[in-house]
């Protein structure tokens, strides 16, 4: 008796510190069948009111992108646009794990600046240092198309980790246009084009000099990612205080 | 009326008028200030402009060009294919851009050209080489002088540098690195034209991308050839100002930052280029507004924008739509 209970804790011991280490190594504890099932979803703007300018084109650009990567058979998870763009969507405390943290790949393209996303005028954003973990639940890969949004890799590591298990976060150093992006990548991405080629050629296709993407990564092995199904994909890398970048110049 | 109701409307007129305050929008028009009670209700620009150059003269008319757009097809790919070394088959790429692409891995390096059908744009990459995954060391770079002779020999041997060709610069067109430590990878050497003296801008260019040991490892060429079409008299400055702070007839997207505030240095014509994947019939005259600006943040930055500098009536005669 005494022994079985011994037993029993040994064993109870054993697992609860194989869960610890496991989350802490591995990110993605939200990873479902990513090979096989990958899944994407996509917020976006368009609206923006009074005194800031409208983006006419982050509806056509973002749905280019799902129904792009919907067709090859990627799991359409979600299509949020204006109004239906929460910050809850973005953030660790709200509902990352059932957005943007909750698909494989995901799209956002609106106003933003260097240390945030804009969802609206006033009010709605998303801070980049201090209200996203991405990456920790099933998230590899993001495009986040505004301007500035990745000028600043140091703020994805910031009182919280932006880059929390996300292998790559494709942006600009730069202001960016609001070009019909979308589809383009999403094609890319389809004809097995490393994630950071076909976000600099995506880009380079549409904007000219003047313009800079940069992709930040957990670690450089990230910059050789494909996505599901097109090549090969690394393993969820161990997070930590470092990143890895590649900025490009987009030529006329 | 009893005092109750008169309280009732006395708040419902205080409201009217703080209403109506907080809309009050005031229109910079050059050096009149034109106050309005409601924001502008055409187009979609609401950053504050400030206008800090003079307007330019402009001639009575301007050409406008006619593009000469080649047949892009598999074999006229593989030609091209053949300048850069390429053998193999071209196969079509990307429909909606009209890219065709042709791979070649004979040399043990994957390199390849991507021909674009609308445009006729070229562009060629070793994509290892050129756009690596990691480095650990400062790649040897030319000097910026070399960088330029290195490229016009390059385009010279391969019967590529365009007669109305000209240097614009070399500038590092690629950093790679982590926190602590980044390199540069490559250089562009930057080549640009002007027709009948006026700046061709937008998408138009040719780059030449130089890496590790002067070894060329990329080549971007938008350049579309062109014809004169026929004259056209164009809108004047000033309304091209109005225009621009009306967010009316802009030819490319609006920026994905709002501008709080954006000061105008210097107002010139140009002629307008579009992006490689999209198709283009004429070539118009533009006013390129150039400046900087201030983002929601407080933060300053370049500022430049395009408005269409033929009338409505013109463009529609084109069939022309921004």
């Amino acid at each position: 008796m005494k022994r079985r209970t011994t037993c029993m804790k040994f064993a109870l011991i054993i697992a609860v510190s194989s869960v610890i280490l496991i989350s802490y190594a591995n990110a993605g504890t939200g990873d479902d069948n990513d090979a096989t099932s990958p899944e994407v979803g996509v917020e976006w703007v368009t609206e923006y009111s009074f005194p800031h300018s409208p983006l006419p084109n982050s509806d056509d650009s973002a749905k280019a992108f799902y129904n792009g990567l919907g067709n090859a058979g990627w799991t359409r998870r979600f299509d949020k646009g204006n109004g239906d763009t929460k910050e809850a969507h973005f953030e660790y405390n709200g509902q990352d794990s059932t957005y943007i943290d909750g698909v494989d790949i995901a799209w956002y393209q609106g106003h933003g600046t260097k240390s945030r996303l804009e969802l609206s005028t006033y009010w709605k954003w998303v801070g980049f240092s201090n209200e996203i973990e991405w990456g920790d639940h099933d998230l590899e890969w993001i495009a986040l198309h505004s301007c500035h949004s990745t000028e600043e890799p140091s703020n994805f590591k910031g009182s919280h980790y932006g880059l929390n298990g996300v292998h790559l976060i494709c942006g600009f150093k730069t202001a960016a246009l609001n070009c019909v992006d979308g589809g383009n990548f999403a094609n890319r991405l389809l004809n097995g084009e490393k994630v950071r080629h076909a976000w600099r050629h995506a880009i380079d296709d549409t904007h000219g000099s003047g313009y800079t993407v940069r992709i930040i990564g957990e670690n450089s092995a990230c910059g050789n990612d494909h996505i599901w199904g097109e090549g090969s994909v690394i393993a969820d890398p161990t997070v930590d205080s470092g990143y890895y970048m590649w900025t490009y110049s987009c030529s006329d | 009326m009893t005092q109750k109701r008169l309280m009732i409307l006395g708040i419902a007129v205080t409201v009217a008028v703080l209403f109506a305050t907080a809309t009050v929008w005031i229109d910079h028009t050059g050096t009149n200030a034109v106050p309005s009670l409601f924001p502008p209700s055409e187009g979609d620009h609401r950053t504050t402009f400030v206008l800090n150059a003079t307007f330019p003269k402009i001639s009575d008319s301007y050409l406008v060009y006619k593009t000469v757009t080649p047949e892009v097809t598999t074999d006229f790919v593989e030609d091209i294919g053949r300048t850069f070394g390429l053998t193999g088959t071209a196969k079509p790429y990307i429909e909606a851009t009209g890219e065709i692409c042709l791979v070649d891995g004979i040399k043990g390096v994957r390199e390849q050209v991507s021909v674009y059908r609308y445009s006729g744009a070229v562009v060629y990459e070793i994509p290892d080489k050129g756009f690596p995954t990691y480095i650990d060391s400062q790649p040897i770079l030319p000097s910026e002088n070399d960088a330029k002779e290195i490229a016009l020999d390059y385009l010279m041997n391969r019967n590529l540098l365009p007669r109305d060709a000209e240097f614009t610069n070399v500038e590092v067109n690629q950093i790679i690195g982590n926190a602590t430590v980044s390199y540069n990878v490559t250089l562009a050497v930057r080549f640009s034209r002007n027709f009948n003296d006026i700046p061709v801008c937008g998408h138009d260019g040719l780059s030449v991308i130089i890496g590790n040991n002067s070894e060329v490892l990329g080549l971007v060429m938008n350049w579309r050839a062109v014809e004169p079409y026929k004259e056209i008299s164009i809108k004047t400055p000033e309304e091209a100002y109005k225009e621009l702070i009306a967010g009316k007839n802009r030819v490319q997207p609006p920026l994905e930052t709002m501008l709080d505030q954006a000061t105008i240095n210097e107002i010139s014509i140009g002629y307008w280029m579009e992006p490689r994947i999209n198709k283009q019939e004429f070539v118009l005259p533009v006013y390129a507004f150039t400046g900087t600006a201030i983002d929601s943040e407080g933060r300053e930055e370049p500022f430049r924008d395009f408005v269409s500098a033929v009338r409505s009536e013109g463009l529609e005669s084109l069939g022309v739509v921004y």
